[in-house]
């Protein structure tokens, strides 16, 4: 199960505008907009703020994943965006967050998003990963560093 | 000559192509006249391991575990009608587990002959059959494991049957 297959270039920003949370969720919704599987993106918003009423997806590390199971989507979607001054993110460590990846799956096929969601976090828990991502100077490298990085992981 | 096969489990995956893999179980255990039985496991292992990394938080955890498991009933009443529609009897069995793992010992338990799985993934590199739920079950089943594939065949092999 891999996130290479499913982040595409076009849904990388290199450097977000937005300066908080919302409106950094926001900006990578609107390039996951090109996404063919992406039928409603105000009802994709919906359920990803709905989520994060629970508690913040910024889960340490100047990473946050906010994400969302929907309707709006036919199939997986993954965008990344990154600040390199960092958002407030109301992060579990208090931390600003330098790194977002927005996912939101369909309601039809749970072990296939649990597969990613958990891929995903075996790649984040690696430091070297997440400083290759802060230094990455264009969407290729993110998607190549994802590629490279789960070709690695046993390496960990 | 005693029955070459005597019982079938099959491994349910909760996407539209194991109900295919489903269907091809049914059809080899109408030709079998063997005792056919499907599991589904919810995978707990990714749900420990998203509340653990906290992408998941414990009522979220929670939910999914409670969908999870409603989506596994689901599909094995879905096949335990197909089943039905053959004349065939089929033994629904929902655990809470690592995949592999509780596939695995439930052909132990059964003592199956036979295991039927879905296609399996194509491989980026070798690490990923270290990964792979299909992959793990296809290597470490103590019986034969059929494969299935080419999904439009055993559609119209399940339509034929009588």
């Amino acid at each position: 199960m891999r996130i290479s297959k499913y982040l595409k270039e076009e849904f990388c920003v290199m450097e977000l505008k937005a300066e908080d949370k919302n409106s950094a969720i926001e900006e990578i919704a609107q390039l996951l907009k090109k996404s063919k599987e992406l039928t409603n993106a105000q009802a994709f918003l919906d359920d990803v703020f709905k989520r994060e009423e629970l508690s913040s997806t910024g889960i340490g590390d100047g990473v946050a994943i906010p994400h969302g199971r929907t309707d709006a989507v036919r199939e997986f979607i993954i965008g990344f965006g990154r600040s390199k001054d960092g958002l407030d993110f109301n992060s579990l460590d208090g931390e600003k967050v330098h790194l977002v990846f927005l996912m939101g799956a369909s309601n039809k096929d749970l072990n296939l998003y649990l597969r990613l969601l958990a891929e995903l976090s075996r790649l984040i828990i690696n430091g070297k990963f997440r400083q290759d991502m802060m230094n990455a100077q264009s969407p290729k490298e993110v998607c190549d560093l994802v590629l490279q990085y789960e070709g690695m992981r046993n390496t960990r | 000559m005693s029955k070459l096969v005597k019982k079938i489990l099959v491994s349910i995956a909760g996407s539209e192509a194991s109900i295919v893999t489903a269907k091809y179980a049914i059809c080899l255990a109408k030709l079998f006249d063997a005792e056919l039985h499907a599991i589904y496991v919810v995978d707990m292992k990714s749900l420990e391991e998203l509340l653990r990394a906290r992408i998941f938080v414990k009522v979220e955890e929670m939910e999914y575990e409670a969908d999870l498991e409603e989506h596994g009933k689901r599909y094995l009443n879905c096949i335990k009608e197909l089943a039905q529609a053959k004349g065939v009897k089929c033994h629904s069995i929902l655990t809470k587990g690592v995949v592999h793992d509780d596939v695995v010992n439930k052909v132990k338990e059964l003592d199956a002959d036979l295991l039927v799985i879905g296609e399996l993934k194509q491989l980026a590199s070798r690490i990923d059959a270290i990964y792979d739920e299909g992959e793990q079950i296809f290597r470490e089943a103590p019986c034969s494991v059929a494969v299935v594939k080419n999904l439009k065949a055993v559609e119209e092999m399940y339509e034929e049957l009588k």
